[in-house]
């Protein structure tokens, strides 16, 4: 028993070539929201606090996939979405098709917690936050540089990016070399056993306009109940349809299995190369699978334990680290 | 409009949200899962899909009734949400959620019982084949009276709707109970995890899933079996299997 914490960046083909400027950022964000995050742990915030203010960091970090740093739709414009929530009492909230606001993770939770329902998108969500009166601003702020030229490959090649993308096979990797990890999550646990999910992406490259994933999907990306909280990354379609976060939860209790057990089950029989979760129990266990190259990711919990990571643990990234 | 389709061989899935022109959502949805690289499409981006597609489209008023429009205006009045699964109890005259003591009107008749405050359904169908091939579909308006924007759980996979190799499920009733509970996964996550029969997944996730929500849902399984439930007055079904067995029923 003891508080838990878990957070992502992203699943994706994240190579280990991936170069420092790329790769230094992310690390700092992820330990900053890390410390973050176990400074509210530690002083009695609740899980569903917690959850929130880490993705709110995450959401306003450009290195991600996620508020500031939003891949961008066909049109070249940006659909945010994210999902929290509440182990303890099931209740949740979830955004679609947010454009203006700046943290879409806050908006889910006054969904969640001022209106009689759970899901609110597109011009309805919009209208919602201007009511409530939450941060909004200019697509300009969201929209990043690497994430225009990362639409324009995706639209050369024609094809629709995982939301971490990797330069074209064997073209010179442009100027703007590092790709950016998409959707950011996080669970946490208290020490009494309260469990809380939090998750938020600006979804797939090039995604056709009013395309929704997994992330505000109940089940799917996002899932807490009294057994686990988990939040997903990866292929949205691919995580709908295996009702991913629901699955784990739903192994540790009907099957009895553990919270890695239940974890690993789910990964290993989605297709390779489309997911990456973070979740923990009840009892303060973390587990981080993925089965795509790598995931960002850090958790720690309260006997001491603490990780920060990117590929899979055992492979060392800065052998291939260029510029070391 | 809002709705979702999911074949269990192999839980492909479509979904889409937000729809006002297009006269079959459900069509569209499936449309999505054959031939978008998407699982759900909204709002605008839904609507441009369907035209691309060549669906059918008409005009918003052609699915506005007058019935609705009442029963918004007296919803609003009584400022609730009216919830669509009302169905009055044999021999009442009125099941009026939220509404006390609204006048009751001589309205539309059902199987010879006068229905005064009747909210049209989410509708749902699920299917087995001789194969042992599920698949299930659901379709809505959403609430009466629901915030502008607000998705319930006819699109969402996993709530209202789900299919897999062992059973396809589609459910109806208050959506965000429906969502809390990921209704449709867990009756088919009861069967494949924890073993349990068709029927008994069912009861159990009407039982010990919705706490204060009330909602209904039909299923069928890979073996040919059918099973409803409803924590609600009433649900419309009808069900039917190769044996024989036809029901029709409300109550």
């Amino acid at each position: 028993m003891g508080w838990a914490i878990a957070l992502h960046g992203g699943a994706g083909d994240i190579p280990l070539s991936l170069p420092a400027e790329g790769r230094a950022p992310r690390e700092a964000a992820l330990r900053h929201c890390l410390e973050l995050g176990v400074a509210a742990l530690k002083a009695n915030r609740p899980p569903l606090d917690v959850v929130e203010l880490v993705v709110r960091e995450l959401e306003n970090s450009p290195c991600f996939n996620a508020g500031k740093g939003s891949v961008l739709t066909t049109n070249g414009t940006v659909e945010m979405e994210a999902c929290i929530m509440d182990g303890n009492t099931k209740k949740c909230g979830a955004v679609s098709g947010l454009s203006t606001v700046v943290n879409a993770i806050s908006l889910a939770r006054l969904v969640m917690e001022r209106t009689p329902h759970i899901y609110l998108a597109f011009d309805g969500a919009e209208a919602f936050a201007r009511e409530q009166g939450v941060e909004t601003a200019h697509s300009s702020h969201f929209i990043t540089p690497e994430n225009v030229e990362r639409l324009k490959n995706a639209k050369e090649a024609k094809r629709v990016q995982i939301d971490y993308t990797e330069p074209i096979k064997g073209a010179i990797p442009s100027s703007i070399g590092d790709s950016q990890i998409g959707t950011v999550g996080c669970v946490a646990v208290d020490g009494h056993g309260i469990l809380a999910s939090a998750t938020s992406t600006g979804g797939l490259v090039n995604k056709m306009a009013g395309r929704i994933g997994d992330t505000p999907i109940i089940g799917a990306g996002t899932y807490a109940n009294s057994y686990c909280a988990v939040s997903a990354t990866g292929k949205g379609e691919s995580i709908i349809q295996a009702t991913v976060a629901r699955d784990v939860a739903a192994l540790m209790e009907y099957k009895g299995l553990s919270l890695k057990e239940a974890a690993a089950y789910v990964i290993e029989r989605t297709p390779k190369g489309n997911v990456g979760l973070v979740a923990v129990s009840a009892n303060g266990e973390v587990t981080m699978p993925f089965n795509t190259t790598g995931m960002f990711r850090a958790c720690a919990t309260e006997d001491g334990y603490s990780e920060i990571g990117i590929w899979p643990s055992g492979i060392n990234g800065d052998l291939e680290y260029p510029n070391k | 409009m809002e709705a979702s389709i999911m074949d269990g061989h192999g839980r492909r899935c479509g979904a889409v949200s937000g729809l006002t022109t297009v006269k079959n959502p459900v069509s569209l949805a499936r449309l999505v899962m054959d031939r978008s690289p998407h699982s759900y499409l909204a709002f605008d981006g839904a609507e441009e899909f369907a035209r691309e597609q060549g669906v059918e489209v008409v005009d918003n008023s052609y699915f506005i009734t007058e019935e609705n429009m009442s029963m918004l205006k007296r919803a609003k009045e009584a400022n609730s949400i009216m919830y669509d699964y009302r169905v009055p109890a044999p021999g009442v005259d009125s099941a009026s959620a939220g509404l006390e003591g609204a006048k009751v009107e001589n309205g539309l008749l059902m199987n010879g019982l006068r229905i005064s405050v009747y909210a049209p359904e989410t509708v749902g169908c699920v299917v087995v084949d001789s194969n042992g091939w599920c698949a299930a579909a659901t379709s809505t308006g959403g609430l009466m009276n629901k915030m502008s924007g607000r998705i319930g759980d006819s699109p969402l996979i996993g709530s209202g709707t789900y299919a897999c190799g062992d059973c396809a499920v589609s459910c109806t009733g208050e959506g965000e109970a429906i969502i809390r509970s990921t209704l449709a996964r867990d009756v088919a996550a009861l069967v494949e995890y924890k073993g349990l029969s068709l029927q008994e997944a069912v009861d159990y996730a009407i039982k010990e899933r919705l706490d204060e929500g009330m909602a209904g849902l039909i299923a069928v399984s890979r073996n040919g079996e059918v099973a409803y439930g409803f924590n609600t007055i009433g649900m419309f079904r009808g069900c039917a299997t190769e044996d024989g067995f036809m029901e029709v029923s409300i109550w």
